[in-house]
């Protein structure tokens, strides 16, 4: 059963790139996404959005097991084509509680290309302003951030993949219904 | 067939088919998580001369949505043939409103200015490079810039800008002013003269730069750090008139010097018409 898309595919997917564009350049700023899907089974609404958004047959993406129909509706509206394991992906989509591969074993770029370097899509439950402060481009001054349901150990692990900059991934946190950026630009202080 | 392609045309949003938008969307991202550095993107064809402005019109095309009011200027002005062409062509594809104020613009597509009007946050500018390469005066091998920029190997371009100044006692480049961006990489800030180097420090808006001929972005996200190349000896300083624009008065703006009757008569103006007409317009 292929679940429905967006209403109007061409302008729901500019509206919720326009935001995921914002989200990157002022990161762990939580946005609304303007228009949600139907959620895909086992996946949040706006990361379905963000999914239909990114996804095409130029790219790869790796994750955990997914339900079956969302493989299919993926498929079908994205030309989904998946990777084998996370290091080879473009894309890799955590759904809520899932395990996070070891970021420094994830394609980061090269020197020379740092952009060919994977980007995670993270599932976390809620945002909320306690866990760390944050600055880099896009940040006018310092900016406190937390999420609720991140993997153990993330901000440690987002300390050592900024430290590799410019090489590095880039993460988009994703809640039910907003969206924050974490491009690999940001520096993070715990606490 | 030619009934198919047609109507693709006609209905797809900003011209450009999905398929790109979404490939140079993804450029995009990287682009602003990796400010000042180039992205390859992908080598569709676009069904346009290169000159005309293809890398500001395709990044444009793929960012552009029926909330936005457009702005679109060529060396400052809004009513020049190039501006014109380039507003009424995502008029046409797009039905967005069109403005040639800075304040009412959410975006502005740009070849050599930024406006004088102080840019707001949630803005976006997008600039037309035509060599997005800072360095590429200086090397022409694409592997060996590529190599430059990962080693922050910048010596090259110190070492002209201080034959500049052991030429002619000053640096002469006025346009093009090669900037450091985020403290990381050599960056072309586009063909703009350098008096609007400043406005990319620290910017409350998003720019974004696009090369159609070498199918290269690259960005500088809000609040980012954007210095112009200088040395201790010789700081970085922009361009100044002596005369005040002759039709506004104002003695900020960047002034272009025309010739106004056969005879050779000068007067220098405002190259930025929005402005210089938002100026008269408050001496009333
Ligand atoms: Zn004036």
């Amino acid at each position: 059963m292929l679940q429905q898309a967006f209403d109007n595919m061409e302008q729901d997917c500019q509206q919720v790139f326009r935001t995921t564009l914002s989200a990157l350049a002022e990161p762990l700023l939580p946005l609304t996404l303007p228009c949600l899907p139907a959620a895909l089974p086992g996946l949040k609404p706006a990361t379905s959005a963000l999914l239909y958004t990114l996804i095409d047959q130029d790219v790869t993406l790796w994750a955990p097991a997914l339900p079956a129909a969302t493989l299919a509706s993926l498929r079908f509206h994205c030309a989904l084509r998946l990777a084998d394991t996370p290091e080879q992906a473009d894309f890799i989509l955590l759904p809520a509680g899932s395990s996070l591969p070891p970021l420094s074993s994830l394609r980061a770029g090269s020197p020379e290309y740092p952009d060919r370097s994977t980007t995670i899509l993270l599932e976390v439950e809620d945002f909320t302003p306690q866990q760390v402060e944050a600055s880099g481009p896009g940040f006018a001054s310092p900016r406190r951030f937390g999420a609720t349901g991140l993997p153990p150990a993330f901000w440690t692990q987002w300390q050592a993949n900024h430290a590799r900059f410019p090489l590095g991934v880039d993460v988009l946190l994703i809640s039910a219904t907003q969206l924050a950026g974490l491009p690999r630009s940001t520096v993070v202080q715990e606490g | 067939m030619t009934e198919t392609c047609h109507s693709q045309w006609q209905y797809n949003f900003a011209f450009l088919d999905e398929n790109t938008k979404r490939m140079l969307r993804r450029a995009l991202l990287k682009a602003v998580a990796i400010p000042g550095y180039q992205v390859p993107f992908g080598s569709r064809e676009m069904p346009l001369p290169y000159g005309w402005g293809t890398g500001g019109i395709q990044l444009t095309a793929s960012i552009i949505g029926q909330d936005d009011v457009l702005k679109v200027i060529d060396q400052g002005a809004d009513d020049t043939t190039n501006a014109v062409n380039i507003r009424r062509f995502f008029a046409r594809v797009t039905s967005v409103a069109t403005t040639s104020s800075t304040a009412a613009a959410s975006l502005i597509q740009s070849r050599h200015r930024i406006p004088e009007t102080p840019l707001r946050p949630g803005q976006i500018m997008v600039f037309q490079v035509p060599e997005p390469e800072a360095l590429r005066t200086l090397e022409a091998s694409e592997v060996e810039t590529r190599k430059l920029h990962a080693h922050q190997e910048y010596g090259l371009m110190h070492v002209k800008l201080y034959e500049d100044i052991a030429r002619f006692g000053h640096i002469a480049t006025s346009y093009d002013y090669p900037v450091m961006v985020n403290q990381r990489y050599l960056s072309s800030p586009s063909p703009i003269p350098k008096f609007d180097n400043p406005k990319l420090h620290m910017s409350p808006a998003l720019l974004l730069f696009g090369a159609g001929r070498e199918k290269r972005l690259y960005a500088i996200p809000p609040h980012t750090r954007v210095e112009s190349l200088a040395f201790e000896d010789h700081p970085f300083t922009v361009q100044r008139w002596e005369q005040a624009c002759a039709l506004c008065g104002s003695h900020d703006s960047y002034l272009d010097e025309i010739i106004t009757d056969d005879a050779g008569a000068r007067m220098f103006v405002c190259s930025d018409t929005d402005y210089c007409q938002q100026q008269q317009e408050s001496k009333a």
